[in-house]
């Protein structure tokens, strides 16, 4: 392999991690106020198609990313205020909530006759306009998405408004008799989280994938879960773990072009994931033991 | 009173229900949902009563596709009463649909390897095989979030995609070659047991389960550890013994039901379909939107089962996508679980 197919492997294993770290990002934004997100899959799934639809509509890629953006704070609204005005349960409101997004996606793709494929949109316009020679494929949103995570670290580790976050989310009682309100700062992380999940679902149908909308977002939206709890919701543990199924994404494209049958290539990553699980719940344990 | 309950457990159940009350429920959510749908045909240019008819009266009024509808509804009740036996307890295992996928493998091998003993032994062999092998995979998944003390969701979920991508492994050598048929043996060319007795066998299983859920100890000890875990925990329900109790029987019953796919011939038509995610949805919308109640689970599975057919009949002659059957399930599950029918009546009788 030469110096430059290092570099080109480097930037597509890159570019497959940014829309798996957008989303673990956002669930990463929900568990430090206290919400379990897994309606993560949902949000991907409409700002996906939305980003296609406004694309399709006004040939502008940068409005095709603001109204995907938009359908993933309106998924992510929804679900929220079920979860944190009304009480539900988040597991099942999210799963619910998946299957129905997930089905009107589909409903509304056929009938508009979307389900043909695109070519990526994002390739040759102004958000892969990057002035950098080696990631010249690197879009716009793919940088952010890394530029993301030093600039949430900071917010958390250093600013007074991430410290009250955290503290919502370790203790909602002491953070509301400290003045903070509790139900609406849930919602309003869970907007943006929302639109941090919008941006990944417009990256998926407009940036990398030019795929059948029903098969694209290939629940990433679970993974992008896994991924934060493996990086121990920690902006910099979520983009080595997000990086981890970036790679083993890659790792995969690559065995297809290989002997190994993809399915068993595609174990890889997820038999890992349960490794590192079990090897760091094993080492929590036997640290913290009662 | 409800802050305070969801302040001791965020992820604690509602009030276990009455079958009056949780049927009722869903009747409610099942009108919004078509209401909803409905809407969404109308504004799509179609006649939304005409498909409503067409769906309704082909999955559950026209005799020719009641064997269809049974074949459909017979691997969803089967993956509800599982979700409904491990979520009713609070355990969110997310592998049912692995259970229900290596259940379908084992018990094709059985059938696969002895084709030369009675049918009954070998359908009996079968269906012990398949509830076995998921048995086994819960049994797996609880065993290491117990073990190394890992998220049971996380858990359950990666396995469930090992198990999904080893499924597309087979599925692709049994669609690509032809020596590999036989894996799936000539079970699929003739139904070993015919769908009425597999009804009859999914009764027995559900009315068990009902058994268990009502009157055993052990169901009580389920009941009370998916109300509130920390009160079960005080109030003497072992934890060990009930995390490895249920998802056994959580398993099993899905490892059953990959097994009774089998038995009953519909594999071939239905492989691709197990593979889906949107299959596991449906099973675990299922077992939610009847608050995990096992005959709730039959009859909401028979019925899901009965739409689905429907579904393939509007798709095949208005050309709608059958994607509409999703949507109602899922807006089913949304307004069960946000009780807004129980809010409903609260408001009415003034006591919220």
């Amino acid at each position: 392999m030469t110096t430059p197919d290092y570099f080109n492997l480097l930037v597509h294993i890159l570019r497959m991690t940014s829309p798996i770290l957008l989303c673990a990002l956002a669930v990463t934004l929900c568990s430090k106020v206290g919400i379990l997100n897994l309606f993560t899959e949902g949000s991907l799934f409409s700002s996906a198609f939305v980003g296609i639809l406004a694309y399709e509509s006004g040939q502008n890629s940068g409005l095709a990313v603001f109204f995907a953006t938009m359908a993933g704070v309106a998924t992510s609204a929804a679900v929220g205020y079920l979860v944190v005005y009304q009480k539900a349960n988040p597991i099942i409101v999210s799963i619910a909530s998946n299957v129905t997004v997930a089905g009107l996606v589909v409903y509304f793709s056929e009938s508009m006759f979307l389900e043909h494929t695109l070519e990526p949109l994002l390739e040759d316009r102004f958000l892969t306009e990057l002035p950098l020679p080696i990631f010249s494929s690197f879009t716009y949103l793919d940088c952010f998405s890394y530029l993301l995570v030093p600039i949430l670290w900071i917010f958390y580790q250093k600013t007074v408004l991430g410290f009250r976050l955290r503290a919502l989310g370790d203790h909602p009682e002491a953070a509301r008799s400290m003045g903070l309100e509790v139900q609406n700062t849930q919602f309003i992380v869970i907007l943006c989280s929302g639109a941090l999940c919008g941006m990944g679902g417009a990256l998926l149908s407009l940036g990398s994938s030019s795929v059948y909308l029903s098969d694209l977002i290939q629940g990433r939206g679970y993974i992008a879960f896994v991924a934060c709890q493996l990086g121990g919701v920690q902006p910099v543990g979520v983009l080595f773990s997000s990086l981890f199924f970036g790679m083993g994404k890659t790792w995969r494209d690559m065995l297809e072009f290989a002997s190994l049958n993809r399915y068993l290539a595609d174990i890889f990553p997820y038999a890992i994931t349960l490794l590192v699980l079990m090897v760091d719940g094993k080492r929590k344990k036997e640290s913290h033991p009662f | 009173m409800r802050n305070s309950q969801l302040m001791i457990n965020p992820y604690s159940q509602k009030q276990p229900s009455s079958l009056g009350k949780i049927l009722t429920s869903l009747l409610f959510s099942l009108i919004l949902a078509f209401v909803l749908v409905g809407l969404l045909l109308y504004c799509s240019g179609e006649r939304a009563g005409i498909v409503f008819y067409d769906t309704i009266s082909q999955g559950f009024f026209v005799r020719e596709q009641w064997s269809h509808t049974i074949a459909k509804a017979i691997p969803i009740v089967f993956v509800g009463l599982s979700v409904s036996m491990a979520w009713g307890s609070g355990y969110y295992s997310m592998s049912t649909q692995g259970e229900l996928l290596v259940g379908l493998m084992a018990s094709g091998l059985v059938l696969s390897s002895n084709s030369s003993l009675p049918i009954g032994v070998v359908i009996c062999m079968a269906l012990l095989a398949g509830a076995l092998a998921g048995m086994c995979l819960s049994l797996t998944t609880a065993w290491i979030s117990h073990s190394f003390s890992t998220s049971l969701l996380m858990t359950t979920l990666m396995c469930n995609y090992i198990v999904l991508e080893i499924g597309h492994y087979y599925g692709n050598l049994y669609k690509n070659r032809e020596e590999e048929l036989l894996f799936f043996g000539e079970s699929n060319a003739t139904p070993l047991l015919p769908l009425e007795w597999s009804v009859f066998f999914l009764g027995i299983v559900t009315i068990s389960l009902f058994y268990l859920k009502s009157q055993h100890i052990y169901g009580y000890h389920m009941k009370i550890r998916g109300f509130n875990h920390k009160f079960a925990h005080y109030g003497g329900v072992p934890e060990e013994k009930t995390l490895y109790g249920t998802l056994a029987l959580s398993g099993g019953i899905a490892g059953l039901g990959g097994a009774m796919v089998v038995v009953i011939g519909q594999l071939e038509e239905s492989y691709q379909f197990f593979l889906e995610l949107s299959f596991s949805l449906q099973g675990l919308t299922t077992g939610l939107m009847c608050n995990y109640h096992p005959v709730g689970v039959f009859w909401s599975g028979i019925f899901f089962g009965g739409l689905s057919v429907g579904g393939d009949y509007v798709t095949a002659q208005h050309g709608i996508s059958s994607s509409m059957i999703p949507i109602i399930q899922g807006i089913v599950a949304l307004v069960v679980t946000t009780d807004v029918f129980s809010s409903f009546e609260e408001r009415k009788g003034g006591t919220s």
